[in-house]
């Protein structure tokens, strides 16, 4: 501990960044930056400062610098994390290695290409299916559910599509065809919802070759999920759902109906008298 | 630099199957995966040379006699005793997969508040209790073939 | 066709060939424990008990309904590894196939050998 103290006390860190320039380069390869250390600095943060002072031709995505976009996704001493998440204090060393998220192609040095990761989540239709097309395609009112049917998928509804999970996922490392944690969760998400009536299309791709039941229950994307997610979870519930769906053991329930229009018009309250006061 | 330049197609990065066996940092339960595959690979290796072997008693007694007079060599009782070590790792650890993976004992899901957890790692004493129950049965097996 | 049913048949049959291959184990190589239990089968590898076990009904189908259980398990198993692995089109379309294939030719020499002990 004294040791690790003493060595990001020196001011000094390495930064080793995986470079890859599509035009000129056949592999990636390592280069090395010396950038000085920072109290409570992120790993961003000395990526930026790569590119304002020592190399602008650095590429990484980057976008809120505060864990809500999920752009900045990297493999950081061989581990995937948000680069804005992580702090250099916590990974405990001065030489860090940042290199592009496996499992997915590189475009250019850091960025990697999530086209396909996009593309699944697309797959598995995230949005809310009702059987009633004309009313889904214009709704005419929201449709009502209770603070308990809510909890039964909220937590599966932080995802920030960074991507992560795929890039620690071990049937990922190998299978392109795979959905990957991401969108499995993301359909355990959409088959939850009370509102949602289409269990039985998600069902029909999700229970496939390359579906829910190549996951090995790895936990690896829980375990790299930056927001709390927790994919494997949603997948085990997802196999559940989709088993009993099978056997016909489900309940049969009623998606919730459209809220009601207000049966009686509440008084508008009076504006404060210390926030208006007319001129 | 041409637009056609830049279309250049992304670089291939998959971890490929080195990815299945290692990936640094990461819990228990993510190589009890490695495990469960390495085990059962090894049963079934394990099972077509069982399954040769129990085909020479076609061939009569003598065969039969000499090939397992083979196998009294100590080099195969550690064999053994290494596949049934598989078999009771691939068991135990199946056992808890067909549980979890129907949703069973992994509790409802919970909103993310910081720090976060997650579901495996909450359920965490299920693995150490399995881990015990396994390293009971891996004992009394090594003393059963000792004695 | 759906994954499910397979899938379901899979947790089935790892819970049948957990408990079929135990028996198979205990009664056959850990004799301490078998003992315990009240098994006692002398030298279970010699030719005359081997003989002995191959034509009593109770072990010819236990041994054969073990077979089809282990092969099944198996090689559904071995079919989730190898599925993930990146073949040419070709393999990954006959890949459920050539499983078939495989577990019919086993499951028949592995019966063929257990029946033709059990009637000889």
């Amino acid at each position: 501990m004294a040791e690790k103290e003493k060595s990001l006390t020196m001011g000094k860190l390495t930064f080793r960044v995986q470079r890859y320039e599509p035009t000129r380069d056949e592999k990636t390869y390592l280069q090395e930056f010396v950038i000085p250390f920072t109290k409570g600095m992120t790993v961003l943060d000395g990526l930026n400062y790569i590119k304002e002072k020592l190399d602008n031709t650095l590429a990484f995505r980057v976008s809120c610098r505060m864990g809500i976009c999920g752009s900045c996704g990297m493999l950081i001493n061989n581990f995937p994390c948000l680069a804005c998440h992580i702090t250099v204090e916590e990974l405990g060393k001065d030489v860090i290695e940042i290199k592009s998220l496996p499992n997915y192609g590189i475009i250019k040095d850091l960025v990697p290409d999530l086209t396909p990761l996009f593309e699944k989540h697309k797959s598995i239709r995230p949005y809310i299916v009702r059987s009633d097309s004309e009313e889904m395609e214009e709704p005419t009112a929201e449709y009502t559910q209770s603070p308990q049917a809510l909890e039964e998928y909220l937590q599966f509804s932080f995802c920030v599509k960074c991507g992560l999970c795929l890039a620690a996922c071990p049937t990922s490392a190998t299978d392109v065809l795979f959905l990957g944690p991401q969108s499995l969760a993301q359909a355990y998400r959409y088959c939850a919802d009370s509102r949602d009536e289409g269990m039985r299309e998600r069902t029909a791709i999700v229970d496939s070759g390359h579906g829910v039941w190549l996951c090995h229950l790895a936990g690896a994307c829980s375990e790299a999920c930056p927001k709390g997610v927790d994919p494997a979870l949603a997948i085990q519930l997802l196999k559940r759902t989709v088993l009993a769906q099978t056997l016909r053991l489900q309940k049969k329930k009623e998606a919730s109906p459209i809220a009601p229009p207000p049966v009686e018009e509440k008084p508008k309250l009076p504006v404060p008298e210390f926030t208006a006061k007319p001129s | 630099m041409n637009a056609m330049e830049v279309k250049k197609k992304p670089l291939k990065n998959y971890l490929g199957i080195w990815g299945w066996v290692w990936a640094g940092r990461y819990n228990v339960e993510r190589y009890l995966y490695t495990l469960q595959r390495v085990t059962g690979l090894g049963i079934i290796l394990y099972g077509i040379l069982h399954l040769t072997i129990n085909g020479f008693r076609i061939s009569g007694e003598g065969l039969w006699e000499d090939t397992m007079s083979l196998f009294e060599n100590p080099v195969f009782a550690v064999g053994e005793y290494l596949v049934i070590a598989a078999f009771i790792i691939h068991a135990l650890n199946g056992l808890r997969l067909i549980l979890q993976q129907l949703g069973y004992t992994l509790g409802a899901p919970k909103p993310p508040i910081y720090p976060y957890s997650h579901a495996l790692q909450r359920r965490r004493p299920i693995v150490l209790a399995m881990g015990a129950l396994g390293a009971i049965l891996l004992l009394l097996v090594l003393i059963d073939f000792v004695v | 066709m759906r994954q499910s049913y397979f899938r379901l048949l899979q947790l089935i049959t790892g819970v049948a060939v957990f408990f079929l291959i135990a028996v198979h184990i205990t009664a056959l190589r850990l004799d301490d424990f078998a003992g315990g239990l009240g098994v006692h089968i002398e030298e279970p590898t010699s030719w005359g008990s081997v003989m002995d076990r191959a034509t009593s009904a109770g072990w010819a189908s236990f041994y054969i309904i073990l077979l089809a259980v282990a092969i099944y398990h198996a090689l559904y198993g071995l079919r989730g590894v190898l599925m993930e692995l990146p073949w040419p089109p070709v393999i990954a379309r006959s890949l459920n196939y050539i499983m078939i294939g495989i577990g019919i030719v086993v499951f028949g020499y592995g019966s063929f050998i257990a029946l033709n002990a059990y009637y000889s």
